[in-house]
């Protein structure tokens, strides 16, 4: 009698556990479904007004490339990108001088063939920096310049916190490299073979969680991984001997 | 390896990556069948399964990490490469350590208890939340940012 009683308890719990199984894989599917299929009328609504936000914003970009005259910098804040080109009085915008002597790098503007204004920077053995007042966490930047017997490194700062603390990628005359600066000590998360262009060139990185991408002219040359750190400020690196060319940089806040 | 590829194909990770996607849903799904239809050749065929899963995956992992530096990625796609990346290892990982204990299960005849295979099948479930985000990050990358994709001429 005993085990009659015990075997139907075993097979009363058994079915529970058959219908436990069978609910949770019924609302996994659910779940599953719902994430992962149609949008919400909302979040389409969010992201159309996101990117015609984002298409106002190129379009204020390039308004302001037009007449910078009056600013030397432009800052998206909604979109959280930066845009700076070079106006009439050198450091007098956005980007500011941290590091370097203003009088003795000799600093002056003038215009392109193209009509762009450029910053010319002559430097000496000197070690130059200019930031952003920004800080951005995860980011992509470009910066446009161009050198003159120039030796020495040129280099996009980003996740800057102090002098011994900040990430790079660097272009030399044998190198370009993305690294860190943690306490002072640098660390390289790549390197490859490269020289600094003679003409006009882009220079960009990118900073997307752990993974860190630098490219010269659209061409992807590093592609390293490190820790994430906390936000820091963006700007240019220069240091070595002759002349080095800006004619603008930009900064773009990434997500997903 | 490029030359076995067709034109069209910039490179061997989409080709690969839906053999994961399926054999992993396939492995749950007969999981879920054999706990209410206990037959050992489900046993024996949902083991082979996620053995050829984590094969799989690491295959395709490996084929992303060579296709992300060959494309063109947009500078706004790039965190979610990022993460679809990150998302990707951990998919790898979880599948690998699980496939690991579940053969030790196996190899000791304890996966068809009960409450084991409940919570084998519980815990393959839960890896496939893992891959489905993976993939949905990976269906971002090509179709919201177009990576890996051509212009139409």
């Amino acid at each position: 009698m005993k085990q009659i009683v015990n075997l139907k308890q075993m097979k009363t719990s058994k079915s529970n556990l058959s219908a436990i199984t069978i609910i949770v894989f019924v609302l996994f599917l659910i779940g599953t479904i719902s994430s992962c299929g149609t949008k919400s009328s909302t979040e389409e609504t969010a992201e159309q007004t996101h990117e015609a936000e984002e298409a106002e914003g190129h379009e204020h970009d390039s308004e302001e490339a037009e007449h910078h005259d009056h600013d030397e910098a432009s800052a998206n804040e909604g979109s959280g990108s930066i845009m700076w080109m070079p106006s009439g009085q050198p450091f007098s915008g956005q980007l500011k001088l941290v590091e370097g002597d203003a009088q003795k790098l000799n600093a002056e503007t003038s215009t392109d063939s193209d009509g762009t204004k450029v910053l010319s920077l002559s430097l000496s053995g000197d070690r130059v920096l200019l930031l952003f007042y920004e800080t951005f966490e995860d980011l992509g930047s470009n910066l446009q310049f161009k050198t003159d017997g120039f030796q020495g490194q040129v280099a996009i700062v980003h996740h800057y916190i102090d002098a011994s603390n900040y990430d790079y990628l660097s272009l030399t005359n044998t190198s370009m490299q993305l690294g860190r600066k943690e306490n002072g000590k640098d660390k390289i998360f790549d390197k490859k073979e490269n020289k600094l262009p003679g003409d006009w060139a882009t220079l960009t990185v990118s900073s997307a969680g752990e993974h860190y991408k630098g490219s010269l002219n659209g061409k992807l040359v590093n592609h390293g991984h490190g820790k994430t750190k906390p936000g820091g400020r963006v700007g240019i690196l220069l240091e070595g001997n002759g002349k080095v060319m800006l004619k603008m940089m930009e900064v773009m806040k990434l997500t997903e | 390896m490029q030359n076995l590829l067709p034109d069209w194909a910039p490179n061997a990770h989409p080709m690969l990556v839906h053999f994961p996607i399926a054999i992993i849903i396939l492995a749950v799904f007969l999981d879920f069948v054999y706990l209410i239809w206990r037959k050992e050749w489900l046993r024996n065929s949902v083991m082979t399964l996620f053995a050829f899963a984590v094969l799989a995956g690491l295959v395709t992992y490996l084929s992303g990490k060579q296709a992300v530096d060959s494309v063109m990625v947009p500078m706004n796609a790039e965190l979610t490469a990022s993460y679809h990346a990150d998302w990707a290892l951990y998919t790898l990982l979880y599948f690998s350590c699980y496939t690991a204990i579940r053969f030790f299960l196996f190899w000791k005849k304890i996966d068809g208890k009960r409450f084991i295979a409940i919570l084998l099948f519980l815990a393959g479930l839960a890896g496939c939340a893992l891959l489905a985000k993976t993939a949905d990050l990976g269906g971002k990358l090509v179709y919201k940012y177009g990576v890996g994709t051509q212009k139409v001429k």
